[in-house]
């Protein structure tokens, strides 16, 4: 058996809203062994972007554990997850969130400022990961003059371009049409199974979900399947 | 990294940011036109001297008038010496288009006033000639007056022959610093003393030197305490204080241009600190999306208060050249009656760029907190 990236144990989510106690995560448990592609679906509300967060170093749980390559993330205070999500997680949203102002190449560059890395060594960077999405003659471009798909193409060479162990993907299809979400699908299958990187994906489309290794239901904060 | 998240700031609203800067600048340059002003405000201006003491009217500076028989009181006390006086000839001004005060001077004038300076030959000829006159160098420049020229010059001053005209004859040119102070003519207070109908027997000014310049305030009392009866009353002290004593009557004018000033950066704060509370604001998913890359909460608040500094500053220093370039042009607007005494020196400057960066903490630091306090789980889930 492959070696375990992410280990959850009994995780547990609450909110407080009004006097009331919202359970969204409720004692869960999750193994995903490294170079793993899990799509994790279930209806609103059941807790999967919560779970996203956790595992990504967003937010902290309620109760339980949450362990990446060993590492106790649910320990670390604000400073301490600030650097691990720098190094080990790359994050794709459904919107790309790319910073409007910026080319290309300086949105792909923005996780790369945090490092010692010099201006030549991280250009460097930007242009293999460029490469990998097949964007290398877009770099000058900005978010307005691309396509939905060239900007989710440029969120994932900036989600990669640190290098992280895990990218973390919620709803990467979810504003693309049928074809173009088919190549950000199978972009993400060459990066696990080329790249061998870790991926967990959150997503309604069972179609997208098929693209993974494997899928897991999550329905009132517990996993199901 | 810093530059990278200022510049994507403040370039995201282009015409937000151009306009914030440009009101930024117009406060700072209105901030540097009027300090550059303070030395006239202040008696601070070019050459004043403490130890020169001057007697004027109490009760009207401007116009009143002194009697002589005060020089003679003045001549009979204990410490004073080098006394001089000083009247003045209003030029005509229906009938001329620059006017340029006339003073007629006595005798031991430059002995007192030592920032005047002529040559010797020029006071030597000047006061061989009962109708000579020195002429101050930007004044000479202005009328195009030589040496040797013979000047007519009408006055509200009648003469004895009933004539409003006043004639002298050009014996030498006379320099100060500052130059504000050239801008005059320098005639015989005898002759205009024996020539004219009206204020006979009287002067405007009277100035002395002291044997012991730490005696000033004694002195003073003493000569003020004399005439206080009096219905020739005066006022006596050194020049700072004396023109300090007639701005106050003015008004306060210092007082009302720190008004203006802390007005003017009040409103420019407000305005600033609403345009990046706005910024962040806009801005909260960008933000969220840095901290989700790695972005600690602090960078994030560093960023955005460099983010206010760079507007600000950027403003501020182009405020401060607009001055630095426009003060010359005021100087020559002024036919050099503001030389030398508007300053705008290196610690004005210095002065404006620590109230820059003092302005752009204030008006960045609650949005550079926000910023600080984002949750990202909260911000994405905004969208």
């Amino acid at each position: 058996m492959s070696e375990i990236l992410v280990d959850v144990k009994n995780l547990s989510k609450e909110y407080k809203r009004g006097g009331e106690t919202l359970i969204v995560l409720d004692d869960l448990n999750l193994e995903i062994p490294k170079q793993d592609f899990l799509a994790l679906m279930g209806p609103s509300g059941s807790g999967k972007s919560t779970l996203l967060n956790l595992i990504g170093g967003l937010d902290t749980p309620s109760s339980g554990s949450v362990s990446i390559n060993g590492e106790r993330i649910d320990q670390m205070n604000s400073k301490q997850l600030s650097n691990w999500r720098a190094g080990n997680v790359g994050f794709i949203f459904q919107f790309y969130n790319l910073l409007p102002v910026l080319t290309a190449q300086k949105n792909i560059e923005l996780p790369l400022l945090l490092t010692n890395l010099s201006s030549s060594e991280r250009k460097k960077h930007v242009e293999t990961a460029l490469n990998i999405v097949g964007l290398s003659d877009r770099s000058g471009h900005k978010p307005s003059e691309l396509s939905g798909g060239q900007q989710q193409r440029v969120a994932i060479a900036r989600a990669l371009v640190s290098d992280p162990d895990i990218l973390v993907c919620d709803e990467p299809t979810g504003d693309l049409d049928r074809n173009t979400a088919t190549d950000i699908l199978n972009l993400l299958k060459s990066l696990n199974e080329d790249h061998g990187k870790t991926i967990l994906m959150v997503t309604h489309d069972p179609a997208a979900a098929d693209s993974a290794k494997r899928s897991l239901h999550l329905d009132k904060g517990k996993l199901t399947t | 990294m810093y530059w990278v998240l200022v510049k994507a700031g403040v370039v995201r609203k282009k015409m937000r940011s151009l306009l914030t800067i440009l009101s930024v600048v117009i406060a700072f340059f209105l901030y540097g036109l009027l300090h550059s002003a303070d030395p006239l405000f202040s008696g601070a201006a070019g050459e004043i001297n403490a130890e020169r003491m001057i007697i004027m009217p109490k009760h009207d500076m401007m116009f009143g008038r002194l009697p002589q028989s005060h020089i003679n009181y003045l001549e009979s006390l204990e410490g004073v010496a080098n006394i001089a006086w000083m009247d003045m000839l209003s030029m005509d001004i229906n009938s001329i288009t620059e006017n340029i005060p006339i003073f007629a001077i006595s005798k031991n004038y430059f002995k007192v006033m030592d920032r005047f300076e002529a040559s010797p030959e020029a006071k030597k000829a000047f006061f061989s000639n009962r109708r000579g006159a020195l002429v101050g160098k930007t004044a000479a420049d202005l009328k195009g007056w030589k040496v040797g020229d013979l000047v007519s010059i009408p006055t509200f001053s009648k003469k004895s022959d009933g004539s409003n005209v006043w004639e002298f004859v050009i014996e030498g040119i006379y320099t100060t610093s500052p130059s504000a102070d050239e801008l005059g003519l320098m005639v015989r207070n005898e002759y205009v003393e024996e020539a004219r109908i009206a204020n006979k027997g009287t002067v405007s000014m009277i100035f002395f030197n002291l044997d012991d310049p730490l005696k000033a305030d004694v002195i003073s009392n003493i000569i003020d305490d004399n005439f206080k009866n009096s219905a020739h009353a005066t006022f006596t002290g050194n020049e700072i204080t004396l023109s300090q004593k007639m701005l106050s009557d003015i008004g306060n004018i210092k007082l009302i241009i720190t008004a203006i000033i802390s007005a003017v950066f009040f409103t420019l704060l407000l305005v600033t600190a609403n345009t990046m509370s706005q910024s962040v604001r806009e801005r909260t998913s960008d933000l969220a999306i840095l901290k989700s890359l790695g972005y600690r909460d602090m960078q994030i608040f560093i960023s955005i208060l460099l983010e206010s500094n760079f507007i600000i500053l950027f403003g501020a220093l182009f405020g401060l050249i607009l001055t630095l370039i426009t003060i010359p042009f005021i100087d020559q607007a002024s036919g050099g009656l503001t030389g030398g005494i508007i300053v705008f020196d290196i610690y004005q400057v210095i002065k404006g760029i620590l109230i820059g960066v003092l302005m752009a903490s204030l008006a960045g630091i609650l949005p550079a907190y926000q910023a600080y306090k984002l949750k990202v789980v909260d911000a994405l889930a905004k969208g």
